[in-house]
């Protein structure tokens, strides 16, 4: 109480100086947060409000040495916001609706005089609920109490240059210090030194297994229906648990608009409509449809080809991505939203041939592939009293991949046919049915508490393989096998976000899970604390302590991210994985030049952690999914060091990681420690976004990192001879100590070139602007010139690609 | 492994969607990296209950020296075996059931050991079969001369009773023959073109399942069979009896001869069945993945964890590997009399 009392206090006194501060600004249908930026840097002030009223406004100001106010009555006129002035704060909302249905302008844009601001500024408990600070000029890192937690906007994520122009949430992160991409052009990431599988990637809460698409390259979160995204690598809320790395909740837009707004976009590889608008006074929606469109280049190409040769191709990829969500607010503040989105890829290929030498013999192999997420969701929010708020939600995920093959072979001689035909079919699935239910209760001022329940019913089907052939008429089943594992997971949790005095805050949580697969139960005790001390405004000190608890996990046997990569809960003899996790970080802010700087440092230690074995490929898929995995232990530790710069022309962060990460596994590497995959020592990532006019803005993004580790095997062995068909006769790679080389230094330019008129904005972009060919993994090969002398080659895969889009706004 | 053959493998085209950014720009570029290396002894060995056991000794060396055999000679191994725990001499021969125990000595590369037990065999408990003509034809010209062509495949059961308790690894290996000889890749009588030739064809692994049981998700919906792969377990079967399901295809028998008679469809296909070490097995299923497997295709082009060589020795280099064999003979000559007399009709 005292805090905010002050701050009423400071924000009366400082009221009608700042309100007379004289600005200059120019925008044309610019978002209005980011002219925000303009006048912080002019005016020093903070800007106050709901996240989400500013969404889809865009505003046009053109004023040379202007009052602020003159300003404001400008950007906001006929918008349906209105504006007050109070000390350092300019507090936005939604101009107040009338009995019959008209705005009121009573009070809009009025720098409330000091006497009067007394009374009207005192706040109720509900409206400060609402009131999301968003804008201010402090550093968000200096603010929170959280260490390593992120909140990026859907601004910076389409500001984030990309491949082929794909805005993308994942990509956005990996320039993020601690964070690093799973390969080139990869939207899967590992953050301080984990497995890509120890990320729990969510949309509004709702866990997404496969969040890739085209083998890992684009991500399943289409951009365009993004409010925002809450990532956590370090100091995790209590309501988060499961994996043991981070948590990113990709949330999207779930206000009620005032009209129609949308965006169509046409990019290289695809192209999708965005709509958001409202059905009524209380209910509004967002639609989102994103579909890549190669697969419409090359289906004439493809005909082309087929009309001149006996031998037919079949090649057909596609993406897309639905997202729907429909919200309606009651009175008194309850919100009732459904939420759906489908996500899949279709891949299929093949060929059919002919030929007629006296016979006639054709054969027909057809390949598909079909995979994605389906998650359908609702929820209803409700405000018991003005202290308690809950939200209970009932949601259904789904991962699906089926695959198919085919081979028919028709032989026609001399009037008799011989048919034969192959036929291959395998399902991967995930099916989770979640109810929950999170509640928000302030019991007092100093007091935020965070708690609920959620249970989770887990179907796995990690694979069924169907495998028949035929000839003539005769049918065999040659296999049929099915693995299939239910799972119960219950989990509670509660946390209290405390402010003890003016300068400390305190976080305690807890988070507990039951996990019952097959009558066995497994328990996780995930407690979690930080404190945050702010001796100044501008200086803070954080610490926290995390564990986090994970009890499914990937197989993959690539570096790719397939549709064959299974998901599997902890069994038998395994243990679940655990992460302990210490992070310390200083935060320092210069309001004057708008910068932040950040120091973390953390150290982590992961226990029960599941791998392959050296020798997995040696076990059959019959054999019980443990038999190939072994259980052991990881360290992660290292610094994080960012400086940020939120406000002016020039924006953007310059970070640099130093970081060691190491497993150990009794079964590996003959028992000995070896070096993580990312075991990136040394990671640089700038990241630029210059405004150049009103209509132009450059985005730079360089990332330059010590090389992924790889197992080299320079030395092969003899194979052995044992005749017959036995005889290998090629050379044996002797196995060599686990991640033992350094893959050169990776570094990469992207560019994008942002060009608005009056309907949208075209993005011009450039991936690895200067065509850094960087080497992604080392494979055996031979000299080009001559085939039978064997060298180690480099394998690099993206060179310079650019790229173009055209975005619609309405 | 070469590029066409990964693309024939079938790994390729089932990737070619999440693949296709990297193949259309994907580069390669030699390089020599610099790593310190220390050879190591290689030890491979099958050892057959009742035969002589022969050991190969070598070294690794660099994948990358191009003097492949002078790189891995050993001058100065000293060779022991042990069965049962005593040093044996060259004339011993091995016994179901024995544990033999090499031991490689070299003053320049150290050390090697490894250690395999003789399987005990397994006795088929029933064979049966059947063959079936696929196209047949013939020409006589009555006192003068003979001339027939058949391609046929042959079916066979062969009923294995699994030892229960422990787990068993098998394999199957054929040859055909002819007059009395062996002729594994065909042959005539009276070589180079004498007036029979028997063509054994080959065995089709993809016949019963239990030769298929490695191979996995992704591979089987490639459309990759167990091409060649004739190992098996008794995984599915433990302790009980199997009936194995054999298939020979695309054999071919022809003759043509003024002097045609029976004794000239003296053909056969003896089956063996090999009690195996885990070790044989485990180099038989590495062998395969690496040349046929999806691990292999990924690691081949650099998009998978590369796979080293398994080895039962202990410096990671080379096999040990032990068998017990037992053979079943099919007779074909009846079968081919009856096609051949049937189109004489």
């Amino acid at each position: 109480m005292k805090k905010l009392l002050f701050v009423i206090v400071m924000m009366i006194v400082c009221g009608v100086a700042v309100a007379g501060r004289k600005v200059t600004v120019t925008a044309v249908n610019q978002p209005a947060a980011s002219v925000f930026r303009t006048l912080i840097v002019q005016t020093g002030m903070n800007f106050v409000y709901s996240s989400d009223i500013l969404e889809g406004v865009y505003v046009t100001v053109n004023v040379r040495n202007k009052p602020i106010r003159k300003v404001l009555e400008e950007m906001f006129r006929d918008t349906g916001i209105e504006y007050r002035i109070k000390g350092q704060d300019v507090i936005l909302r939604r101009r107040p609706v009338s009995a019959a249905g008209k705005t009121s302008r009573a009070d809009a844009g009025r720098i409330e005089p000091r006497r009067r601001h007394r009374s009207r500024t005192v706040m109720s408990p509900k409206q400060l609920d609402e009131v999301v600070v968003v804008s201010r000029l402090e550093s968000p890192a200096v603010e929170s109490a959280e260490v390593g937690a992120k909140k990026l906007t859907a601004e910076e994520i389409t500001s984030t240059p990309s491949l082929l122009g794909e805005a993308d949430v994942l990509k956005a992160l990996s320039f993020q210090p601690g964070v690093v991409s799973a390969g080139e052009g990869m939207a899967a990431m590992h953050v301080h030194g984990g497995n890509a599988d120890e990320n729990l990637c969510m949309l509004d809460n709702v866990p997404l297994y496969q969040v890739n698409h085209f083998g890992g390259f684009f991500s399943s979160f289409n951009p365009d229906v993004i409010r925002y995204v809450d990532f956590f690598k370090s100091s995790v809320p209590a309501k988060y648990d499961g994996r043991l790395s981070s948590f990113l909740d990709v949330r999207l837009y779930d206000n009620i608009p005032d009209s129609l707004s949308g965006t169509a976009k046409l990019g290289l590889t695809s192209g999708g409509v965005s709509l958001r608008g409202p059905i009524g006074k209380r209910t509004g929606y967002v639609v989102g449809l994103r579909r890549s469109w190669a697969d419409l280049l090359t289906m004439p190409l493809v005909a082309i080809a087929n009309s001149s040769q006996d031998e037919k191709i079949r090649a057909h990829y596609s993406f897309m991505d639905l997202n729907a969500k429909l919200i309606h607010r009651f009175e008194g503040g309850s919100k009732l939203f459904f939420n759906v989105y489908f996500g899949n890829d279709l891949l299929k290929t093949g060929t059919k041939e002919i030929y007629e030498y006296g016979s006639w013999e054709s054969e027909d192999e057809k390949i598909d592939f079909h995979w994605g997420n389906f998650v359908a969701q609702a929820g209803l929010s409700h405000r018991f009293s003005r202290s308690l708020t809950a939200e209970f939600t009932a949601a259904h995920t789904r991962f699906f991949s089926r695959m198919s093959y085919s081979d028919i072979n028709v032989y026609v001689n001399e009037g008799d046919t011989m048919r034969t035909s192959e036929r291959s079919q395998t399902r991967n699935s995930i099916n989770d049915w979640i109810f929950r239910g999170d509640a928000y209760w302030r019991p007092a001022e100093w007091s935020h508490v965070r708690f609920g329940t959620s249970y989770t019913r887990h179907s796995f089907l990690p694979q069924r393989v169907r495998r028949e052939t035929s000839v003539d008429d005769s049918h065999y089943l040659d296999r049929d096998s099915t693995s299939r594992y239910g799972a119960d997971e219950f989990s509670v949790y509660a946390e209290d976000d405390m402010t003890v005095s003016e300068k400390i805050r305190l976080n305690g949580g807890l988070h507990l899970t039951l996990f019952n697969i097959g009558g066995s139960v497994r328990g996780g005790v995930s407690p979690r604390l930080s404190f945050s001390y702010r001796p100044s405004d501008n200086w803070a000190f954080k610490g926290a302590y995390t564990r986090t608890t994970q009890f499914v996990h990937l197989l993959a046997r690539s570096y790719l991210s397939l549709p064959t990569d299974q998901w599997i809960p902890v069994m038998g003899d395994f243990r679940p994985q655990t992460a302990d996790k210490i992070a310390v970080g200083a935060y320092h802010q210069l309001p004057s030049l708008g910068l932040g700087i950040s120091v973390e440092a953390y150290w982590k230690w992961m226990n029960n952690l599941i791998d392959y074995l050296d020798e997995y490929y040696l076990y059959p898929p019959s054999e019980e999914w443990n038999a190939r995995l072994t259980s052991g232990r990881g360290t992660a530790k290292g610094i994080d060091l960012k400086v940020e710069r939120t406000m002016g022309r020039v924006t953007g962060h310059v970070s640099y990681s130093l970081a060691w990460a190491d497993r150990t596994f009794k079964e590996k590497n003959g028992g000995m420690t070896f070096p993580a995959r990312f075991d990136n020592r040394h990671t640089i990532n700038i990241l630029l976004n210059w405004k150049i006019s009103d209509k132009v803005g450059l985005n730079a993004a360089w990332t330059g990192h010590s090389g992924n580790r790889f197992t080299l095997m320079p030395q092969v062995w003899e194979s052995p001879d044992f005749g017959g068909s036995d005889y290998y006769g090629g050379d044996v790679a002797l196995r060599a100590p686990l991640n033992n080389y350094r893959l050169p230094f990776y570094h990469r330019l992207d560019l994008s070139l942002t060009v608005r008129n009056r309907r949208g904005y075209w993005t011009f972009g450039l991936y690895n602007a200067y065509n850094h060919l960087n080497t992604v993994s080392i494979r055996r090969g031979s000299k080009k010139e001559y085939p039978y002398d064997p060298v180690f080659q480099k394998v690099a895969v993206l060179p310079m690609i650019p790229s173009v889009s055209y975005t619609w706004q309405f | 492994m070469t590029m066409n053959s990964i693309y024939n493998s079938g790994l390729l085209r089932l990737l070619t969607g999440s693949l296709a950014v990297g193949a259309m720009t994907s580069c390669y570029t030699d390089f020599v990296p610099d790593i310190d290396v220390s050879p190591v002894l290689c030890v491979n060995s099958l050892i057959t209950a009742g035969e002589p056991i022969t050991v190969s000794v070598s070294r690794s060396r660099l994948y990358i020296d191009t003097v492949r055999d002078e790189s891995s000679k050993v001058d100065d191994a000293v060779v022991t075996v042990y069965a049962n725990g005593s040093a044996v001499d060259a004339s011993y021969l091995p016994a179901e059931g024995d544990r033999i125990r090499i031991f490689v000595e070299s003053r320049a590369y150290g050390t090697a050991e490894a250690e395999v037990t003789v399987p005990v065999s397994l006795p088929a408990e029933k064979l049966q079969w059947s063959a079936t003509p696929n196209s047949v034809w013939t020409h006589t010209v009555p006192g003068w001369e003979m001339l027939a062509q058949i391609t046929f495949e042959v079916k066979a059961e062969l009923t294995v009773a699994d030892p229960a308790g422990v787990e068993n690894f098998y394999k199957v290996d054929y040859y055909g023959m002819l007059d009395g000889e062996v002729v594994s890749g065909g042959g005539w009588i009276n070589p180079p073109e004498g007036p029979a030739y028997f063509y054994p064809g080959s065995l089709d692994c993809d016949y019963d399942p239990v030769f298929a049981e490695h191979i996995d998700l992704l591979e089987s919906v490639s459309g990759t069979t167990a091409y060649n792969f004739s190992f098996f377990t008794d995984r599915t079967f433990q302790g009980a009896s199997y009936p194995l399901h054999l298939r020979f295809t695309d054999m071919n028998y022809n003759v043509s001869s003024m002097d045609y008679d029976e004794s000239l469809l003296d053909c056969e296909i003896v089956v063996k069945l090999s009690s195996i070490s885990q070790s044989y097995y485990k180099w038989g299923l590495y062998d395969w993945q690496i040349d046929n497997g999806m691990l292999g295709d990924l690691s081949e082009i650099g998009f998978g964890e590369p796979m080293p060589g398994y080895s039962n020795v202990s410096t990671g280099a080379g096999i040990v590997a032990a068998r017990s064999c037992r053979s079943y003979s099919i007779n074909l000559r009846d079968f081919l009399r009856e096609v051949i007399g049937e189109r004489e009709q």
